[in-house]
């Protein structure tokens, strides 16, 4: 197998080349060897790792789930002394098969940054950022949100997380503001990227629930990607479709002529938003050719009857020809699922980031369902989350579900959960609290008064962000707790309390599959900075709630509180027998009950699916067939903005609002480091502008100025602004969906001119 | 979880507990609960409880293999084939791993990696035709229009058949393994003169201001040796790279053949790599990313001066030697003054690029090897040419100034010097005339060390004619200004500054007509020429504005010259015709430092910046 090239001796840097091998010089004539080839030299590994160099050397490894995207690979910390020297892709993890995209290469880099938070920051009379020490930061903590509290009330108060803490820091979260602190209402920015899925989960399975395992990839025989780019948003899914030796069809339907789309055998580049009435087509379709499992319908679903009858309104010539693309390729698409053994729908943004995202998702769910593809290896209807812990959001946030995703308003399920926290069942509310965009909606009104931002950046990422940044300035007090002082949102805040980040801390994340894994403990924060985890031990022992939480000591204790609060829920995971059996199973899918470890010995299988025995979680065991009317474009192009703003994003090395990618070298070198915006050829020409040059932007929002990019991947009439620049939110409009309140980015309109130097 | 943490912060917690709900600790209380925190904060994860316990001979192979296997080749190369990088662009999605592994597991510097990947828009536009929801005709489907989109192309070094970078090396700080073909750099062997990231057509070896030279990549062939995979290879998600042997051609067929659009011509360097695509036409017809965006190249300036300097000082003797030969012939002469003064100028003015020349090598020390190129590099020629040509100068220098110092030399020291050998008056002149043909091969050789490139901006017919004519523009003045020090009314000032005035004067033109050429034309807007010349008039503005007002402000003083000596205002002659030298000199250093700095060239894809 391999070369045999060891022997030659004359190729050998560690040995001066041999006098009168060939023509070779002497090595004072011609230095083959020195300190600075010794500089690159390569070690036999050890730890399976091959050929090592000095700077990856390791005395140990170990294995931690990645805190970039919801793919949740495995990255093999290599260790010296206990501290992470390195990293590479774990070879064994069933999720990444031995590899990583460039973010999770780079996941230790981005923690050695000059812009790293170390010491609690406060803001001073005269503007300016003072550093404070911790006990000052959390007296001020305390004080001033009490304060806003007892002059506004307790709804006054509210605090915005995040997808990428761990489980057990955003249950810590979710229980300290809303059972400890008398918060009323917080949310997470999993709202910007998983709320939806979550939303049409619930509706149509009765309980939020992604039945697939990412060997579904590989066994699919026809995979749909609808609003989902995995080549560079999830190139290690993708990873799993090319591993697929089904020959399967791939079917994309995007605005957009992505990567994934190129990799398509069928590419449906619909208009922005047409996603809604074409799928209704292709559902009619599908009917009409009676691709349907009868029998699943029958036994496993409700509302067939109202789905045939609403999608037989969407007929496919006109549907083509709204959505600018052929009958025929909309066809191709119905054949290829109609004939599928094993068809697979994956969504990911692009549907879920729409005013009508919650039905798009459960359009798609309806296909999977009526052509009885769930349950089974290579189907389901199948959400690809976004961040590491998004599913941890949704599951332990404790914000619009009560922890485990029980309910607030269900007295047995506040009764339930108190026993299992060992609280007074009366400091849990009975009410929910607000989305997001409601939230920012009571600081317009005044009804928000004081926030609490936690590893996230609404000063960047949230929908029309010039409108943010201002009412962020109506706020009596604004906490930020990041592991970079320097996000745009931090630098508004009054105090700023340096957080411990990914790498510096124990926990588990939940990626898209339903996987549990964990996060080590590798490296030392910086300064004064503390795990997310211990600044809530410490606002408790501050606030005066210490008693309360004293369970909550340390992460691993937090999970096993986690997982009696699952019991009997179909996110049990009573039967995981703590971090060491994550550890050593390679992460472990919900549910595995105790009654699953008591059956099964040998542990877990490490790819398991859901719904094979057709039963969900509604009462009745059935699944839900929900459909809805599809409503036009709230913002149209007109004469004045005559083009549609697609968002989303741009490369694989750029991680949302980019405060931690941008802190890595190497990552900066692998995408544009100034905004740009792809124009279509034809409307280059039109509008005269080259390819390269500065354009202004201009929605009715606001005005930008970022670099033209001639592509051919958008069509006439569209442009496409990656949202890792800051200033993609300074043109969208602000717009939700109305079931699962998530942001609507990929449709405003916009007019792009050209300025001349 | 280590259960000494664990008992630690229990009791922290506890003791917390007996005295909790405390609003605010008192200040300097014992329970210090921040500190607490802080210290098991720096306390790591208990790695003996999760690491792998790896036993001795656990591995025999890494565990990587099992992926990779299928990417490498069975066998050895056999004679005329090598290994080379294979890539699938249909499998390439654009993450971008490969750079990053590359970078990690070679432990490379922050911002170094020896892979890069551009992007390619395929495709024409969709058809003019618009389609209103209205509208009753249809749009064709888009599966037809399948070939518009995006490409991703990750590239690292060919291993080329005909490396330039080793060539051009002065050093022979590069090899070619026979067998396996793989391009390596001797980093311990290299002086840092970046003359192969000229000669590499695709910027391959990358030069490090803290090493001092340049590295590049070895297709990992520590790896390859112990039948592992490179670090690209084995990092890919899509299996996109594979590492193949390959037939060693020996010519390319096709002239016009490129690995990629705008790439550089395959015929100059012969690269291995073999780009595998089932779109292969739309992918060469379409257009890199960074197409026709340009950046200011490096200046190089301390070559820059080097090249006018040494220029001058072979022009001003080239020129001296003619107007003496033309004296001579016509029965005068020169006086020796002047052709001493002459000579010592011009020795001065080259040693000064010539002392300039190494603060261009990361690797001073080294340079001493600079000879072992001769054969194949136009560095090393350059080198020992000029050398020769310092060495000669000086010598004739030393004969032509001894009669002057010879009295101020204490006898003990002349009197070494054997009576019997007596150097004959012709020596000097025969020196001057010898370092005159060396010069000018040593000349010829600079200019080729940039024609050697193939860059098209730095082809013969746009090096030569500035090299040459920096020699004469500023070699006319300069030698009519020493010559007029010591003899202000020599015949030989006025056809010399004439030379001068006439050849500044047309290049000048020349350049400036260019400049208004290319802004004017706009159907040449993508042409490498153009491209260089709006570098010129947009980024490089302030140095084109010094090349033109340094140039007319040296030819306004020739010119103010030659009035002057017509009236014989002698001394007026001499200051103006030395503002004239400077003046030109600055402004041919100016156009040099725009040759460098302007230069654009065919490239592997890349992306906006």
């Amino acid at each position: 197998m391999s070369i045999d090239l060891a022997l030659r001796t004359t190729d050998d840097v560690t040995l001066p080349k041999k006098l009168g091998a060939g023509l070779s010089l002497p090595q004072l004539f011609q230095r083959h060897e020195g300190t600075m080839t010794r500089e690159l030299l390569l070690h036999p590994g050890q730890h399976g790792l091959g050929m090592t160099h000095e700077s990856l050397a390791a005395d140990s490894t170990t294995t931690a789930t990645c805190g970039f995207c919801a793919t949740g690979c495995g990255l093999r910390l290599h260790l010296r002394e206990g501290e992470a020297v390195g990293l590479t892709p774990e070879t064994n993890y069933p999720v990444n098969l031995g590899m990583a995209c460039p973010k999770g290469w780079e996941a230790l880099r981005v923690l050695d940054s000059p812009e790293r938070a170390t010491t609690p920051l406060l803001r001073g009379s005269d503007g300016t950022m003072q550093p404070i020490g911790w006990d000052e930061a959390l007296k001020t903590f305390v004080e001033k949100i009490r304060g806003v509290q007892s002059r506004h009330g307790l709804e006054s108060v509210a605090f915005l997380s995040t997808g990428q803490i761990p489980s057990e820091e955003m249950a810590f979260l979710g229980a300290l503001a809303r059972f400890g602190m008398g918060i009323r209402h917080g949310d997470g920015n999993t709202r910007q990227c998983m709320a939806t899925a979550a939303t049409a989960y619930k509706e149509s399975f009765g309980f939020d629930a992604p039945p697939y395992t990412y060997d579904d990839f590989e066994q699919s025989d026809c995979l749909v990607f609808i609003g989902a780019n995995p080549c560079i948003a999830h190139p290690i899914m993708w990873e799993r479709v090319l591993r697929n030796r089904q020959q399967p069809q791939i079917i994309v339907i995007d605005p957009r002529r992505t990567e994934t789309a190129m990799a398509a055998n069928v590419h449906l580049q619909i208009r922005p938003k047409a996603d809604l009435a074409v799928l209704y087509a292709i559902t009619n379709e599908l009917i009409a050719r009676d691709c349907i499992d009868h029998v699943f319908v029958a036994e496993h679903t409700e509302g067939f009857d109202r789905l045939r009858e609403h999608v037989a309104a969407f007929e496919l010539s006109s549907v083509a020809r709204d959505a600018g693309i052929s009958i025929d390729a909309i066809t191709r698409v119905v054949e290829a699922i109609g004939n599928g053994k094993a068809v697979s729908l994956w969504w990911t943004m692009g549907v879920n980031q729409s005013y009508q995202g919650t039905r798009t998702a459960q359009a798609i769910i309806n296909i999977a369902l009526i052509t009885g593809n769930i349950g089974r290896p290579g189907t389901g209807a199948n959400s690809i989350t976004g961040q590491c812990n998004a599913m941890g959001s949704r599951l332990w946030s404790n914000t619009t579900n009560l922890l485990g995703h029980h309910r607030f308003e269900e007295e047995a399920d506040r009764r339930k959960v108190a026993t299992a926290l060992n609280m007074d069942v009366e400091c849990i509310p009975s009410t929910t609290s607000w989305k997001y965009d409601r939230i920012i909606e009571g600081i317009r009104k005044g009804e928000i008064k004081g926030l609490w931002v936690i590893a996230t950046n609404p000063a960047h990422s949230w929908i029309d962000q010039s409108d943010v940044r201002k009412l962020f300035g109506n706020l009596e007090f604004l906490v930020v707790q990041d592991m970079y002082d320097t996000t745009e949102t931090a630098r508004l805040a009054n105090l700023v309390l340096p957080a411990a980040a990914w790498g510096e801390k124990d926990g588990t994340f939940i990626n898209s599959e339903r996987r549990y894994g964990v996060l080590r403990k590798v490296r030392r924060a910086p300064g004064q900075a503390l795990a997310d985890f211990q600044i809530f031990r410490a606002i408790a022992h501050y606030w005066g709630v210490a008693e309360q939480f004293a369970e909550w000591t340390d992460p691993e204790a937090a999970y096993r509180i986690m997982q009696r609060l699952s019991r009997d829920q179909p996110c049990d995971i009573t039967g995981i027998d703590g971090y060491q059996q994550l550890s050593e199973c390679g992460g472990i899918q919900w549910p595995w009950t105790s009654q699953d470890a008591i059956e099964n010995v040998a542990g877990p299988r490490p790819q398991r699916r859901l719904f094979s025995d057709g039963r969900f979680y509604h009462g009745d065991g059935r699944a839900r067939l929900i459909v809805d009317e599809v409503s036009p474009l709230p913002e149209p192009p007109d004469e004045a903005y005559p083009i549609t703003l697609l968002t989303g994003r741009g490369t694989v090395s750029q991680w949302h609002t980019q405060t931690r990618t941008r802190q890595s070298p190497v990552l900066r070198m692998l995408y544009p480091n100034e905004a740009y915006i792809e124009i279509n050829p034809v409307d280059a020409d039109a509008l005269e502008i080259t390819h390269g040059q500065k354009v202004r932007v201009q929605s009715r929002r606001g005005q930008i100025t970022v670099t033209a990019c001639v592509s051919t991947s958008v069509r006439r009439g569209q442009a496409f602004l990656p949202m890792h620049y800051e200033v993609a939110n300074q043109l969208t409009l602000s717009h939700f969906d109305p079931h699962s309140g998530q942001p609507s980015y990929k449709d405003c309109a916009i007019r792009i001119t050209a300025t001349h130097p | 979880m280590s259960s000494s943490l664990l008992s630690e912060s229990k009791d922290a917690a506890r003791s917390h507990q007996s005295r909790s709900p405390l609003a605010f600790p008192e200040t300097g209380n014992e329970f210090d609960l921040v500190g607490i925190l802080l210290e098991q904060q720096q306390t790591l994860s208990a790695v003996e409880v999760f690491s792998k316990a790896h036993d001795a001979g656990e591995f025999d192979v890494p565990a990587q293999a099992f992926y990779y296997r299928r990417l490498m080749p069975a066998t050895e190369p056999r004679p005329g084939q090598q290994l080379a990088f294979e890539v699938n662009l249909d499998s390439c999605s654009g993450c971008k791993a490969c750079v990053v592994a590359c970078h990690t597991l070679n432990g490379l510097e922050e911002n170094e990696s020896w892979r890069k990947v551009g992007t390619l828009t395929i495709g024409v536009t969709e058809p003019e035709l618009v389609v209103m929801p209205t509208a009753i005709g249809i749009e064709p489907s888009p599966v037809s229009i399948g070939m518009s989109g995006v490409q991703h192309v990750t590239t690292a070094c060919h291993h080329c058949e005909d490396p330039g970078c080793l060539s051009g090396c002065p050093v022979k700080a590069y090899v070619k393994d026979d067998v396996t073909g793989i391009v390596r750099h001797l980093d311990d062997q290299c002086i840092g003169c970046k003359y192969c990231t000229m000669m590499c057509p695709y910027e391959v070896p990358k030069y490090s201001k803290r090493l001092g030279i340049v590295r590049k990549c070895d297709m990992c062939q520590q790896r390859l040796k112990t039948g592992e995979a490179p670090a690209c290879v084995q990092s890919c998600p899509n299996e996109a790279i594979a590492i193949r042997i390959v037939d060693v051609s020996g010519v390319i067929a096709d002239q016009s053949n490129r690995l990629m659009p705008d790439a550089p011509l395959s015929s100059i360097t012969r690269p291995t790599t073999r780009y595998l695509s089932q779109r292969n036409l739309a992918v060469q017809t379409a257009i890199p990313q960074d197409h026709a965006i340009d950046d200011v190249a490096e200046s190089h300036w301390p070559l820059a001066l080097m090249l006018v300097t040494t220029q001058v000082a072979v022009g001003m003797i080239l020129l001296e030697r003619l107007v003496a030969g033309v004296a001579f012939v016509s029965g005068g002469s020169l006086p020796i003054e002047a052709t001493r003064l002459t000579a010592s100028v011009a020795f001065a003015i080259a040693m000064v690029g010539m002392n300039l020349a190494p603060l261009h090598l990361g690797q001073p020390l080294r340079a001493w090897r600079v000879f072992l190129g001769l054969r194949t590099s136009w560095l090393s020629r350059e080198a020992v040419l000029l050398g020769k040509f310092v060495g000669a100068l000086g010598a004739a220098l030393l004969l032509m100034w001894w009669p002057v110092f010879s009295k101020y030399v204490p006898d003990f020291i002349s009197n070494l010097w054997p009576e019997s050998i007596v150097i004959a008056s012709w020596v000097a002149s025969a020196l001057l005339i010898a370092a005159v043909l060396l010069g000018i091969a040593g000349l010829y050789s600079s200019a080729m060390i940039y024609i050697a490139t193939r860059r098209e901006l730095w082809r013969a017919a746009r090096t030569l004619p500035r090299f040459a004519s920096t020699g004469v523009i500023v070699g006319g003045v300069a030698t009519a200004f020493t010559i007029a020090l010591i003899d202000n009314a020599s015949s030989v000032v006025l056809p010399l500054v004439m030379i001068s005035v006439i050849s500044g004067a047309v290049k000048l033109f020349q350049e400036w007509k260019n400049a208004r050429q290319f802004d004017n034309d706009n159907s040449d807007r993508k042409s490498l020429d153009a491209r260089s010349q709006r570098l010129i008039t947009r980024q490089l503005n302030v140095w084109w504005r010094l090349r033109l007002g340094a140039g007319l402000f040296g030819l306004s003083a020739c010119f103010l010259a030659i009035v002057s000596f017509a009236i014989d205002a002698n001394l007026a002659t001499v200051v103006l015709l030395a503002g004239g030298s400077v003046g030109l000199i600055v402004s041919e250093s100016a156009e040099r430092l725009l040759y460098f700095m302007s230069v654009v060239y065919d490239r592997m894809p890349g992306t906006l910046k």
